[in-house]
């Protein structure tokens, strides 16, 4: 059995191997490369007011893919539990442990027998301790959504700007548009359907954009943290409110554009 | 010798623009005809009132008093919705800047006011593309309005102008951003446009568009009359 040592406080190389086999202990991949250690190196392993012990590296591991962890520039090891023992001066013990329940299986009943049952024990729903764990990232997530609110709030402005530049330069286009004959139905859908294409085209980019630098941003991250959590997603459900939000703004601006084109007569839209 | 039938006719025509408690008198009580087949030029000093005179011709613009008879319809009778129909079937427009639609080649720019008719795609092709080996472009087919000259820019804009085989052609200014010796083709297409049948009313200085056969027609404070010795 094998338990993650969090009480670790000085790891060291040492050089070779010694006559009577070494316990063994594996590395957290990231702890191995920030000090520069391989599988048959020989450490140092002390804990706080303990003597030290030599361990041989057998190798290393990945640690699990943990959002709340992944960022903590710590030291990891895994002992087995005897060589732990040893270390700590202390008997295992277990502070934590989880019941899975089979479908259909009454949870509050579970949780309070085992409340009965343990005294000092306290029972908790999954879900609870997610939820506890989870409330950073719910912050965070909300301040990622504000953020989006105001990009795209500044980017319909964007577009407004661009379209209502763009309704300048062709008035006077516009204007003689309607006196060669076309009519005002004509001039509205070609400004309308422009300004939709020019929204979906900014949309479809925007959606190109965030895909890719999502992705750069997850092999970034990745690589930093060597983790295989994703850091930035374009989610089908986000690429889907991102154009229902880019057509809405084209359609709204289209019809303010094509208005702006059609409401007065050819001779007023070529006045200043 | 029989007349030719009348294409627009104005009647004590008169157009005052007012803005706020200002009215400037731009046409004053201008009487005219044009017929079929007729080549009037009108010149006189900027600000005598020849671009609103060719406005109020061409149905673009209402007169304030008088009248205005386009084939034989008043325009202050009609919608708007039925006058832009009149302009699309019968006018011509030229314009000094051209105006033609950037992103469309220069087929395409000569086909817009056959599609807004409904003419179907086949006989659009052909005729934009007769037209503009009659304007002398047919290399230039492909090309946008800004891979060509304005020389060039303005026979796109007069074989737009004959899309429709209208009664009448309205040019106003159509040599004004050209040089003197493209200029000179310019008022020599006219001349061709004119000899094949078209009729035309031309705005302009430009003393090559008002050679004969022009009937040269002069414009002074609102009003109008044959420049003297005609
Ligand atoms: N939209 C308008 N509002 C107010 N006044 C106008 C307007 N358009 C023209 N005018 C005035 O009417 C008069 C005649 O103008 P118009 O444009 O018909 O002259 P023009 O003979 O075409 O001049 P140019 O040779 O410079 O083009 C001018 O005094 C002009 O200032
Ligand atoms: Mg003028």
């Amino acid at each position: 059995m094998i338990i993650i040592l969090t009480a670790l406080v000085a790891l060291a190389s040492v050089g070779d191997a010694q006559d009577s086999p070494l316990p063994e202990l594996l590395l957290e991949a990231r702890t191995a490369r920030t000090l520069s250690l391989d599988p048959g190196d020989t450490v140092w392993v002390a804990s706080l007011g303990s003597a030290e012990r030599r361990f041989v590296v057998a190798g290393t591991y990945r640690r699990p893919a943990d959002p709340s962890t992944v960022t903590l520039r710590d030291y990891r090891a895994i002992l087995h539990i005897p060589d732990l023992q040893d270390l700590l001066g202390a008997r295992d013990r277990v502070d934590r442990f989880s019941v899975s329940l089979r479908p259909g299986a009454d949870r509050n009943a579970v949780m309070a027998e085992i409340d009965r049952l343990a005294f000092g024990a306290e029972a908790h729903a999954s879900e609870e301790v997610a939820d506890a764990a989870s409330e950073t990232f719910r912050v965070v997530s909300r301040f990622h959504r504000a953020l989006a609110g105001i990009t795209i709030s500044g980017s319909a402005v964007f577009l407004l700007c661009l379209v209502v530049l763009k309704i300048e330069e062709r008035r006077l286009e516009g204007a003689a548009m309607r006196e060669i004959g076309i009519s005002r139905r004509t001039l509205f859908l070609w400004t309308f359907t422009e300004t939709l294409a020019m929204a979906a085209i900014g949309t479809a980019a925007g959606l190109a954009i965030g895909w890719a630098g999502s992705g750069v941003i997850n092999a970034y991250f990745r690589h930093v943290y060597d983790t295989t959590l994703a850091f930035a997603r374009v989610t089908p459900e986000l690429a889907l409110i991102v154009a229902a939000i880019g057509t809405l703004t084209g359609v709204v601006i289209g019809v303010f554009t094509g208005w702006q084109m059609v409401r007065s007569t050819p001779l007023r839209l070529r006045e200043p | 010798m029989k007349m030719k039938p009348v294409v627009v006719e104005a009647r004590d025509l008169e157009r005052t623009y007012r803005r706020d408690s200002v009215s400037v008198p731009a046409v004053r009580g201008v009487s005219l005809s044009v017929r079929e087949g007729d080549y009037i030029a009108v010149l006189g000093l900027s600000g005598s009132g020849k671009s609103t005179l060719l406005n109020l011709l061409g149905g673009i613009d209402l007169p304030t008093a008088g009248s205005v008879h386009l084939l034989g319809q008043d325009t202050r009778r009609l919608s708007d919705r039925d006058l832009t129909r009149t302009r699309l079937e019968h006018v011509g427009f030229v314009f000094q800047r051209f105006h033609l639609l950037p992103a469309l080649s220069a087929q395409e720019n000569v086909e817009l006011p056959m599609a807004e008719l409904g003419a179907g795609r086949r006989e659009r092709t052909a005729r934009a593309r007769e037209l503009l080996e009659y304007v002398g472009l047919a290399q230039r087919i492909e090309h946008r309005p800004g891979e060509l000259s304005g020389g060039e820019m303005q026979r796109v804009a007069i074989a737009r102008a004959l899309a429709n085989r209208p009664a009448l052609v309205l040019a106003d200014e159509p040599t004004g951003e050209l040089d003197v010796h493209t200029g000179g083709e310019i008022a020599q297409l006219f001349r061709k446009l004119n000899a094949d049948g078209t009729t035309l009313v031309v705005v302009t200085h430009d003393p090559a568009l008002a050679q004969p056969p022009a009937a040269v027609w002069e414009m002074r404070d609102g009003t109008i009359r044959p420049r003297s010795g005609e």
